[in-house]
């Protein structure tokens, strides 16, 4: 490991015993208590390379390397996007051990999804860690896919740099086994004219927290954050996510969406940020939750924080059952009742998908997913 | 720091006036020593006459303070407070400290008068001009109280209360926020020296809007009060606080806290228009506002409304709240918060659904100007018990100028899956279009401003009393003076 990256570590694993895991009383995790980590926090940090890497060699405009083969420009962004003083990401980088970049070539638009793919089979934590870069005007699709299915723990970090005029397309897919607890950071910076999309599908782990931050660093970037929350039996997954609108001229729209069965406990967090003399801001959030279960909790936190005047910014929030009336509606036209249900969820969950357009890895690995879900929760529910 | 020299100069003075107009002891008796310990806590119960149980709640709820820890969470900031460095009992002011015609009133404060629409012989009361206001103020009350008394209401001061009623008192007192809630509640638990008490008895509708506009004259109550207010079953009252008139204190501190009781079928509505003194352009001196502000729905079908216009103070800490225990209780929340040069105000309202179809609405419109800082914060709760509980909220953001800040913080939890919850909120400046449409028709900027914003908080401003939405509509043309151009 190179010197600047051995110090970035040290500095972290100071910071977290500092920290320790946050509690209730921490307001970034107010209603997602790891206190309870402790006991995880000596075990034994496992090397899992990611599958499927070897498919992404040899592809024009694409280089993959480890960090030590890293240039010294792309070595100081590892770390420049998360802040130590969460607990979770100074966690993961104190752990910090093989970094893997991968920089996508100026101008270059890769047809083909660049996947990395983490199934963590044996007990222990795992910090898998990215540096992606998309150079400017550059193109591409990124798929993250964590399936763990043991006890244990995930912490993948995932930097992002969206340079201008490149555009990213990013799916993220937590569905790892519930005995499993997943604490992941996604940062990304975006420059000006660029563009980010990120969709974000969390189905598994018993705990499970994923930090997006975004910072809008020139004027015309755009972001996406689009996500799905479904839980069931005792899960509780926390989404906490911030955008920066750090320029003027800068645009987002985030749409997350949670269904909730049995007492599962579902978080979102989101803030939306305009910084000082960043005019021209639209910035629109939207958070729902579905209570199916009749102990399923949903806690919603939309924040806007505004410094600049010449800005439209809004934020919705609902939380509540399926509505009578719709049901009724289907009922009435003979479909029983635990199937009249399920298409309303799944209407629920496909307004987040359907303007995605034509994407192989929501057909080939999402909709099993959530085909799975629907059958699990409505297997029991018996027509009333 | 400033708020403390200041604070000592103008005691100093009332001294020095008193000693030159040769007045006997009377303010010098009604003055206790700066600072705050058990002893000054003893000396206000004993210039009350207190009966044992109320001192030990005091001493009980200082102790508690003394380990307790200010809160730093909210989203404003100023010097920190010594606390030892403020008188917890003022004498009122002697006749002598009073300007004794309007000629000697501040100019600017009497055009403010003007522009509020407040009658003459009104505008020298609120000035706490001579001796005949005073009267005048006395006068008024008592007609109001014998009214009152035919329908069996009881208002008065908390310290009368607790002379005359102290079952009710010890009955309800700290009940709704325990001498223990916050920070500020138990500084308020311990040093209290005034406020109203209320109680409408069953089956009774109380025949006039009360307030505290003329007491507050009369009496010049200090700056910890305490209001206590039971609404028996079936019962209603509409309650009025706050002074429509800026007040001439500077760097005050400010810690109220207000209890409501509802039973069965009963409603209170609370009204207040807040405008202390927000301190000047730069932000020097101004009041520290830490109010808290509690309900309880005890009752089935009971109902509490707050409506709250907030345009002074320098820094505003309140959270009007309602806790929904009886089934298909109702909380209601509507609030203007203008915050102009310097201010910053961090409020908002939470709604605690605990009971059955229990509903709650909020409303919050949010003005931003000059360089202040302002955050809605909030807390929709749905407790698992609460079946078929309803929420809706929407709270809207208005900024004035590109040095402003205005935040939005809820927090939404719900634990139980028939409960609904909607939220909305938005954020915007001022439309340029509607500002350039309103200047075409000849009005001046600041002209066109006060209409768009009084267009802005509209939806909240018609749930005041007739006589109060007059005035907080010339108030918001008042706060926001100075922010265009």
């Amino acid at each position: 490991m190179s010197q600047a990256l051995e110090s970035l570590r040290q500095s972290a694993d100071q910071r977290f015993s500092s920290l320790g895991w946050p509690n209730r009383r921490v307001e970034a995790y107010k209603y997602s208590d790891l206190s309870g980590l402790k006991q995880l926090e000596t075990a034994d940090a496992i090397a899992t390379p990611p599958s499927g890497l070897d498919a992404l060699t040899g592809i024009d405009g694409l280089s993959l390397v480890s960090a030590s083969q890293a240039s010294a420009e792309l070595q100081d962004k590892i770390g420049s996007l998360i802040p130590l003083d969460d607990a979770v990401a100074a966690y993961s980088t104190a752990h910090l051990d093989e970094v893997i970049v991968l920089t996508i070539a100026r101008n270059t638009k890769i047809e083909q999804p660049l996947v990395l793919d983490h199934g963590r089979m044996a007990t222990g934590s795992s910090f898998p860690r990215y540096l992606v870069v998309l150079e400017k005007g550059a193109e591409a699709e990124l798929v993250e896919r964590y399936a763990a299915n043991s006890d244990g723990m995930t912490c993948p970090v995932v930097e992002i740099f969206v340079e201008p005029g490149a555009q990213l397309k990013h799916y993220r897919a937590q569905t790892e086994a519930v005995a499993s607890t997943h604490l992941g950071w996604t940062a990304a910076e975006v420059g000006r004219d660029a563009n980010y999309r990120h969709i974000a599908l969390n189905q598994g782990a018993g705990l499970a927290r994923h930090n997006i931050r975004v910072t809008l660093a020139g004027t015309g970037a755009h972001v996406d954050l689009l996500g799905l929350h479904l839980l069931q039996g005792k899960q509780s997954c926390d989404s906490h996510t911030y955008i920066n609108h750090a320029a003027p001229n800068t645009t987002s729209n985030e749409v997350y969406k949670s269904v909730v069965a049995g007492s599962a406990n579902s978080i979102f967090q989101g803030k939306i940020y305009v910084a000082k003399d960043s005019q021209k801001i639209e910035g629109n959030q939207m958070s729902r939750g579905l209570l199916l279960g009749p102990r399923a909790r949903v806690n919603n936190k939309p924040e806007l924080e505004i410094y600049a005047d010449d800005v439209i910014c809004s934020h919705g929030s609902t939380v509540g059952a399926l509505d009578e009336a719709a049901l009724f509606y289907l009922r009435a036209r003979g479909i029983p009742a635990d199937r009249a249900k399920q298409i309303m969820v799944e209407a629920f969950i496909n307004d987040v998908l359907e303007d995605l357009g034509d994407a192989s890895e929501l057909e080939a690995h999402w909709q099993p997913v959530i085909n799975e879900y629907l059958s699990a929760v409505f297997a029991g529910d018996q027509a009333d | 720091m400033a708020a403390t020299v200041d604070t000592v100069e103008r005691v100093k003075k009332i001294s020095v006036e008193t000693y030159k107009y040769g007045f006997e002891t009377d303010v010098e008796m009604d003055r206790i020593p700066k600072g705050l310990n058990e002893d000054i806590v003893r000396m206000i119960s004993a210039k009350k006459n207190e009966p044992e149980w109320l001192l030990d709640w005091r001493l009980e709820a200082y102790r508690r303070w003394t380990q307790m820890e200010e809160p730093d969470w909210a989203k404003v900031s100023f010097p920190k407070i010594d606390y030892n460095d403020y008188y917890y009992y003022a004498a009122p002011k002697s006749l002598a400290d009073k300007p004794k015609s309007l000629d000697e009133v501040d100019p600017k404060l009497l055009d403010t008068y003007k522009r509020l629409g407040i009658p003459l012989d009104e505008q020298e009361r609120l000035a706490g001009v001579a001796v005949d206001a005073v009267f005048d103020s006395v006068s008024v009350a008592t007609t109001f109280k014998h009214k009152l008394e035919e329908a069996g209401v009881i208002f008065m001061p908390i310290s009368e209360a607790v002379a005359k009623h102290p079952e009710l008192v010890q009955k309800y007192l700290g009940t709704v926020v325990p001498t223990t809630d916050n920070y500020f509640a138990a500084l308020n638990s311990a040093v209290f020296t005034d406020g109203s008490f209320v109680y409408v008895p069953k089956g009774v509708r109380c025949p006039m809007e009360l307030s505290t506009y003329f007491r507050i004259n009369a009496q010049e109550t200090g700056q910890f009060e305490r209001t206590l207010i039971v609404c028996d079953d079936d019962a209603y009252v509409s309650y009025l606080e706050g002074c429509t008139a800026p007040m001439r204190d500077e760097n005050q501190l400010h810690a109220a806290v207000v209890e409501l009781i509802v039973m069965d079928n009963a409603e209170i509505k609370y009204s207040t228009v807040q405008n202390w003194y927000p301190g000047d352009e730069n932000g020097k001196g101004g009041i520290y506002n830490f109010v808290t502000k509690r309900a309880q729905c005890r009752g089935v079908n009971s109902k509490v409304s707050w409506t709250q216009v907030e345009t002074g103070s320098a820094v505003t800490w309140k959270y009007p709240s309602c806790v929904l225990q009886g089934d298909g209780s109702q909380g209601e929340f509507y609030s203007i918060a203008i915050t102009n040069n310097l201010q910053q105000a961090d409020t908002g309202t939470k709604m605690i659904h605990v009971g059955k179809n229990t509903r709650s609405r909020i409303i919050s419109k949010g003005i931003s100007a000059g360089r202040s800082d302002q955050t809605y914060r909030g807390l929709v709760k749905m407790l698992p018990k609460a079946q078929g509980a309803r929420n809706f909220t929407q709270c809207d953001s208005l900024l004035i100028g590109d040095r402003c800040g205005a935040h939005t913080v809820p927090y939404i939890e719900v634990a139980n899956p028939s409960a609904a919850v909607e939220h909305e909120a938005t954020t915007s400046k001022v439309s340029d279009d509607q500002l350039f449409y309103c200047r075409q028709r000849g009005m001046n900027e600041e002209k066109a401003l006060a209409l768009i914003v009084n267009g802005f908080v509209k939806e909240v401003l018609q749930e005041l009393p007739m006589e109060f939405a007059v005035e907080a509509q010339a108030l918001v043309e008042i706060s926001l003076e100075g922010s265009v151009g």
